[in-house]
């Protein structure tokens, strides 16, 4: 029959643009895993491809024997899980009022958001205005005052504009339900996928953030893990530029080291999200609020 | 009611805000803006309180906490202070800025954090010295007697001092050296080459007649590293007899008190010439100005095979690695053409002095003892701790020597170096008679005797650009010259090798340069080098 | 009168649950992004620390003349622009046909493998990326040299070609950030109501009729918010990566605004004129924000504000 026939041609172009896609992203993610452990010289002489070369464990050794690394995996974790706790409830409610065409301060309050992302004072009012309130070199400076991301919110509110139907919100007023109660009991139950995709976004962002810490956080105790990733990273860009004729090093082996280091670096950054992302992932299920509702 | 109980939790919400906002958390550091607490009455820095001073460090990515290195904490103690170490190893160009600009300031930098430009900047940060060297530092009086060209490098165009200059110990003269491999020169049968002629026969040679024996035209005859640094082709423009670069970067030089932008000099055209030739036959490196840093060290170090012939670099074993080094040695300066003596850079100030190593901020309510404390790393013991690590640990007192210990922990010497101290980030006073006293490691050694080989051919001191300090306008107005013509003279040096055509568009490059204000970047420097001549 | 001010406190009253909502954003957005925004006046100003952050002396437009008048005013601008636009054009679709595709996928484990594996390249930090590029690429040593050497073509050095240099930048870019950029269109697609599928199937459309018909259109608000606010980047490319990428061959095509004000920066401490040129900048993407978002509410009715 013909549909059967199109829709096998669909099948076969979608498997094939998927094997495509797996195999141009596997094979770079896989490289950097094989030249974490292989001769740095190797690697970079284009010599590692399929299989590691000169096997060896000194990058990670390297990088675990740093003692910063686990106050930095703890710090973290305090920063991702503790600012993504409050962005989420800093953020998405704020969207929900923005979603609402009958919420009459809506334009003004999208321009008041949207003017942020292009205008900003700069780095140094900033900074001296986060200082006026005593949040600088404090855990808070990763937690409050840069915990609302607009972007974040204009895509939540597309997402609550787009899938609560405003029938919901007719019968729930008939029933004497409240904004804040529809929201909390009916709006987001409905909302787990754009729950699940921004709280990733938060926590990754949280997660990565590097220059914030760098701005604000002046004691060693209070430092992520980028920042300590960092420091060991840039023993090799010091090489790079070549200022080095100061020290240059005299043997190779401190150059060596810091370029294995700098792919096993991205594996012990990384490593925990991916682990994360599987979990969230269910929520992406296709159909997996609205069904339910119809009732 | 249900009501009620999303209200109550709205506002307690809010509170939290609320009370996070005023800042009662309890991490807070303690540390931060507390300077002087306690203020010895004579500032002699008696041994009651310690006074606490704030100090961010700028330093080495491989250094160790400053906090734990004994030598430092031996000098704070000796002196009565107790120092709040703010280290930075990374990300200090970023924060810089924000730091100075804010008012943020700590009692003292050390190490790599502040140049001169920072300090005509931001005026009011940084504390004149004069009068405190002269009141509280008799090591580096001694230094600056003793030395009197660190003084004047040390000095700023008003006449103050600012930040603290350095002598380090057991450094060349020059930064860069031309290496050739010397197996292969016997395997071929060839003689060590002097003009460029010959040079160009024996890269024809390596190339063509597998000198490395593994069958295949893998051979690199010349390479040089990445960027306008240090480790270039530049430094064989003295092959012409007349010019050496300052190894400042920005390829600058000086003639017979004049101020010399190389890339518009007649040599530079016949250099560039020459290398087009050795590129076009495949002696260069073909990838020469693409690869990275990374590559560039991998290829002399593969551990296949050796793959280059001749190189520019730090020292041998910086770029072949322990197991290649001793196939390789140093070559000569090469000369145009027979006849030419050739002259090879060399920048005594840049390689043996470090300038701005430290400054004290006008937010310091203890200048005095913190004067001494700096003062403290300039004596002879702190001096020869400095650029090698913790006497016991790294280096070790045998009657009036000083003698380098072997490294620890599986590290290579210079990690071991870095990790333990300051080295050319670190303040200290290294004499001619105090670096003979110290028994430098092998490879420092080798590299030291390796610099008095090129000797001969050093440019003399009116041939060597000094370093300049510009005023601040002066600063901005040459950042932006600079900026736009030394881009132009990376983008034309890397065509006209690759490509050749230098002739013909020779006289439209220099009308571009021109248009780009090189008259007036030369108006700036020759005035800043008459005025340091005339000291 | 009266009845406005009675139409305003009946809107207080049926709304203020919507506005404590909105609140907290709105304080911290506030206080952390409004408030330093006095701080915009240092491009107007000549910077003088004594004299606090803004107390400098008022000179008007003097830096934004000099960098208009600059030598490589032109060059900057068009090498941002051009960049950016080929990032956000061509980085658009694979997103979306990623999601689409990823939708399709009827196993549930090779769709969580692929969708996975499609996101792991958007945590690999810059320096090492632009690291892999140049062993990649290099002509000698690389992967692509030795594919070119097999069929018998002479390597091309690709990070030193000008002309390629954009596109290198976008396909790694592209490469890189398309999974999880497809994120977000994955969780759109989720909340499609199967009963349309149902309604489809029984109809007798086929799976790329419903392709069409259905998914995406459902991604359509999203895409255009998206677009919106990515054509307000314009003017936005980051200083690390082209930093990296930047040789002396490929110069006069990699050097852009951030990486000029960069390399200014190293040699003197210029903050109002960097400040200007920031401001320069931003104008640019501000105006095209705004056009944008124009053009789009009057032809699709979806917009920011």
């Amino acid at each position: 029959m013909k549909r059967q026939n199109s829709d096998f041609v669909f099948n076969i172009l979608n498997t094939l643009i998927c094997i495509i896609i797996v195999i141009s992203v596997i094979y770079p993610v896989y490289f950097v895993i094989i030249a974490s452990i292989s001769n740095p010289m190797s690697v970079a002489n284009g010599n590692v491809w399929l299989y590691p070369k000169g096997f060896t464990l000194m990058g990670y050794k390297e990088i675990m024997k740093d003692s910063r690394i686990w106050a930095g995996y703890r710090n973290t974790l305090i920063y991702a899980v503790g600012g993504m706790l409050i962005s989420m409830l800093f953020t998405m409610p704020a969207a929900y009022a923005l979603s609402r065409k009958d919420f009459k301060a809506r334009g003004f309050l999208m321009l008041f958001f949207t003017f942020t992302m292009f205008f900003n004072g700069g780095l140094i009012p900033t900074y001296l205005t986060v200082k006026k309130f005593h949040l600088d070199n404090t855990i808070w400076v990763m937690l409050i005052p840069f915990s609302v991301n607009v972007y974040n919110i204009i895509i939540s509110r597309t997402f609550f504009q787009n899938n609560i139907p405003s029938e919901l919100l007719e019968a729930a007023i008939l029933d004497g339900c409240s904004n804040i109660q529809f929201f909390v009991k009916v709006v987001l139950p409905l909302s787990k996928a754009i729950l699940a995709v921004i709280s990733l976004y938060y926590i990754v962002g949280y997660w990565n953030e590097y220059f914030k810490a760098l701005m604000y956080l002046r004691e060693d105790k209070l430092h992520p893990l980028q920042m300590v990733l960092r420091d060991i990273l840039i023993r090799n860009q010091a090489y790079a530029s070549g200022q080095l004729g100061s020290g240059a090093s005299a043997e190779g082996s401190v150059q060596q080291k810091a370029d294995l280091v700098k792919y096993g670096v991205i594996v012990v950054s990384t490593l925990p999200i991916i682990i994360i992302y599987p979990l969230i992932q269910k929520y992406f299920e296709k159909g997996v609020m609205i069904g339910s509702l119809k009732g | 009611m249900r009501n009620k109980r999303i209200l109550v939790s709205t506002i307690l919400t809010l509170l939290v805000l609320a009370i996070a906002l005023t800042g009662c958390s309890g991490t807070k550091n303690t540390g931060s803006g507390n300077t002087g607490t306690t203020t010895s009455a004579n500032g002699q820095g008696s041994s009651s309180e310690p006074v606490t001073l704030r100090v961010i460090a700028v330093t080495h990515s491989w250094t160790k906490d400053l906090g734990e290195i004994p030598m430092f904490n031996k000098l704070s103690e000796e002196i009565g202070v107790k120092i709040i170490w703010e280290q930075v190893r990374s990300g200090w160009d970023e924060k810089k800025n924000t730091i100075l600009a804010s008012g943020d300031v700590p009692d003292a930098f050390i190490g790599w954090g502040i140049k001169d430009s920072d300090i005509s900047t931001f005026s009011n940060v940084f504390m004149p010295l004069n009068d405190l060297i002269d009141s509280y530092a008799p090591n580096i009086t001694r230094m600056f007697k003793e030395q009197p060209d660190v003084k004047a490098l040390a000095t700023a165009n008003d006449g103050n001092i600012y930040g603290l200059p350095s002598i380090i110990p057991h450094r060349p003269n020059s930064f860069n050296i031309h290496s050739i491999n010397r197996v292969w020169l016997n395997e071929l049968g060839l003689e060590t080459p002097t003009t460029f002629d010959e040079y160009y026969n024996v890269l024809k040679a390596f190339k063509e007649q597998d000198p490395n024996k593994n069958n295949k035209q893998d051979e690199i005859p010349f390479d040089w590293a990445p960027e306008r640094g240090l480790f270039t082709a530049m430094s064989m423009i003295g092959a012409y007899g007349n010019y050496a670069e300052d190894f400042s970067g920005d390829w600058t030089s000086a003639k017979d008190g004049k101020f010399v932008f190389l890339p518009e000099t007649e040599d530079f055209r016949k250099l560039v010439s020459y290398l087009h030739k050795l590129y076009s036959e495949g002696l260069i490196n073909q990838e020469v100005f693409t690869q990275d840093y990374s590559q560039f060290q991998a290829k002399s170090k593969d551990p296949e095979y050796e793959i280059v012939g001749s190189t520019m670099g730090w020292s041998l074993e910086d770029r072949f690695g322990s197991v290649y080094a001793k196939d390789y040695e140093v070559l000569l300066p090469l000369a145009a053409e027979k006849g030419i003596k050739p002259v090879w850079p060399a920048h005594p100030a840049r390689t043996k002095y470090l300038s701005n190593v430290a400054q004290i901020t006008t937010k310091n309510k203890n200048p005095e003892i913190t004067m001494k404390w700096l003062d403290g790393f300039y004596t002879e013991e702190m001096s020869a701790q400095g650029y090698y690590g913790s006497l016991g640990v790294c280096i070790e007192k045998q009657g009036d020597k000083y003698v380098v210990l072997p490294p620890q922990d599986g590290m290579g010497a210079d990690e071991w170096k870095w990790t333990n101290a300051l080295v050319d980030a670190g303040l200290m006073y290294v004499s001619p008679e105090l670096d003979k006293r110290i028994i430098a490691p092998e490879s420092i050694a080798q590299r030291v005797a390796h610099d008095a080989l090129y000797e001969p051919y050093f440019p003399k001191s009116e041939d060597i650009l000094p370093i300049l300090k510009f005023s601040k306008d002066d600063m901005n107005e040459l950042s932006i010259i600079k900026t736009d013509i030394l881009k132009m003279v990376d983008i034309k040096w890397a065509q006209w090798i690759i490509e050749g055509n230098i002739d013909a568009e020779w006289n439209s490059y220099l009308n571009q340069l021109e248009s780009m204000g090189l008259s007036r970047m030369k108006e700036i420097y020759q005035k800043y080098y008459d005025e340091y001549l005339g000291k | 009168m009266y009845t406005h001010y009675k139409k305003f406190i009946k809107h207080i009253k049926d709304y203020y649950q919507l506005y404590i909502l909105v609140l907290p954003a709105v304080i911290i957005i506030f206080l952390f992004n409004y408030i330093p925004m006095y701080g915009v006046q240092i491009a107007f100003r000549e910077f003088d620390p004594s004299k606090g952050f803004i107390g400098g002396e008022f000179v008007g437009l003097k830096y934004f003349i000099k960098f208009i008048k600059s030598f490589q005013f032109a060059d900057l601008i068009k090498n941002t622009f051009f960049l950016s636009l080929y990032t956000i054009v061509a980085g658009f679709p694979v997103p979306i046909i990623l999601a689409l595709v990823i939708n399709q996928i009827k196993n549930a484990k090779v769709k969580k493998v692929v969708q996975t594996v499609s996101y792991m390249p958007h945590f690999i930090s810059v320096i090492v990326l632009v690291g892999m590029l140049s062993i990649f690429l290099s002509p000698s040593s690389g992967i692509i040299g030795h594919l070119y050497t097999a069929l018998g073509l002479k390597p091309v050095n690709f990070m030193g070609v000008p002309k390629y240099f954009r596109s290198i930048y976008v396909l790694s870019d592209i490469w890189q950030h398309s999974g999880w950029n497809s994120i977000i269109y994955i969780a759109a697609l989720s909340a499609v109501d199967p009963s349309l599928y149902e309604a489809a199937e029984v109809d007798g459309a086929n799976r790329w009729q419903k392709l069409i018909m259905i998914d995406i259109p459902s991604l359509v608000p999203t895409i255009i918010i998206l677009l919106i606010l990515n054509s307000g980047n314009i003017m936005n490319v980051g200083f690390e990566k082209v930093y990296l990428m930047q040789n002396s061959m490929n110069l006069p095509v990699s050097e852009v605004i951030s990486t000029y004000v960069y390399k200014i920066g190293i040699m003197s401490n210029q903050i109002s004129y960097s400040s200007a040129i920031g401001l320069f900048n931003t104008l640019i993407n501000f105006v095209f924000l705004v056009t944008v978002n124009f053009i789009s509410k009057k032809t699709s009715d979806i917009s920011l504000w």
